[in-house]
């Protein structure tokens, strides 16, 4: 510190006005009833958010991984969990309909992300590591972008799970008949209606009831064996 | 390259179709979205209780969160610009206030070396805050 400084005469600098105390009013409630009055009010908003909820788990459940995790999901609190991250954001409460929209984007999600995190942690092996070291050469691990044989397992598994589900869906048809093709297209991978409707010599009005009816039975069918459904 | 999952993606794609579009949650009524909930194994009256106390413990804080923001963002309005200050003036009003320079709590804060912003943050709380 500087010994030659000498003392100067100041003004002190005034607080701005801004900095000043300001009486602390009360926050305004959110009435979240009339936030979602051009949905039916708000418990009926959360029962549409839970029907949301419920769909999209049944779309991402799976025999294994994170789609097993998904299937143990409780909508409710799916939904509870939406509204507690726009508690956290920095919401604009004039607004029902993004305040909704945004609720429905979180629960998907939500969903999503936990449908897709591995369920189990990497594992290095330590002998490997031991080994190498001992032997003063590099450590020889696997490459980073290198695939994770337990997800390649979980892969083995969904894709013995869904041909059980599509054998066992094509039963509910004449054998050998529309349903059955169609399965058998979508298999081999056909994709686009009209290559399908020439392959099937079907109309488009038919392939929509088609693909409605068979869509409905193998979800039917992939939750029954997920075992999600009542009995 | 990972190995083609045919009737994965199959079950996938027939999956995806017969999902509900956003039209028809919509256009529900009460008694088709009942319905389908209680379908799925979820007993009504409880979720409507939940939802019940659910609104009451939101309300709450959502008023909370909003206090919280209203609070942050007065405390950002409430930083205050001593750039036309020179650090010498500064140092003469604590040294005015305390009576000797050796006297300023400089030992509080922990200073070995003072900085600018060290001078601003002493004079900020002992001569603008008291």
């Amino acid at each position: 510190m500087s010994n030659a400084f000498k003392p100067v005469p100041l003004c002190p600098i005034a607080l701005p006005d801004s900095a000043a105390e300001e009486p602390i009013t009360p926050a305004p409630m959110v009435d979240f009833d009339q936030l979602f009055a051009h949905r039916g009010g708000f418990e009926t908003a959360y029962m549409k958010l839970c029907v949301f909820a419920v769909d999209v788990i049944e779309r991402r459940s799976g025999p294994s991984g994170g789609g097993a995790v998904v299937r143990t999901l409780d909508a409710k609190v799916v939904v509870a969990d939406a509204f507690a991250r726009v508690l956290t954001e920095n919401t604009q409460w004039d607004d029902g309909e993004a305040v909704y929209r945004l609720l429905r984007r979180h629960i998907d999600n939500k969903i999503h992300t936990i449908q897709k995190s591995p369920v189990v942690a990497r594992q290095v092996s330590l002998d490997a590591l031991r080994a190498n070291l001992d032997d003063e050469k590099a450590p020889d691990f696997p490459d980073e972008g290198a695939a994770n044989p337990a997800d390649q397992a979980a892969a083995d598994e969904e894709e013995s799970f869904y041909k059980s589900v599509l054998e066992a869906t094509k039963p509910k048809y004449p054998a050998g008949g529309n349903e059955w093709k169609f399965i058998d297209l979508l298999i081999e991978g056909w994709r686009d209606r009209q290559e399908v409707c020439e392959l099937l010599q079907i109309t488009p009005e038919q392939y929509d009831a088609l693909l409605k009816r068979v869509s409905r039975a193998a979800k039917a069918k992939k939750l029954e064996m997920l075992g999600k459904r009542k009995s | 390259m990972s190995k083609p999952r045919p009737n994965t993606d199959t079950a996938r794609f027939l999956v995806d179709q017969s999902s509900l579009t956003e039209a028809q949650i919509d256009t529900m009524s009460e008694s088709e979205t009942t319905a389908y909930l209680s379908e799925r194994g979820i007993d009504v009256p409880s979720l409507k209780a939940y939802i019940r106390a659910l609104k009451a413990r939101l309300t709450g804080q959502a008023a909370l969160a909003e206090a919280r923001r209203k609070r942050l963002s007065r405390a950002a309005q409430a930083s205050i610009d001593l750039s036309s200050v020179s650090q010498d003036e500064i140092i003469a009003a604590l040294v005015k206030k305390f009576g000797r320079i050796e006297d300023i709590p400089l030992a509080a804060r922990n200073f070995r070396q003072m900085r600018r912003t060290d001078w601003e943050s002493l004079y900020i709380d002992y001569i603008l805050r008291p």
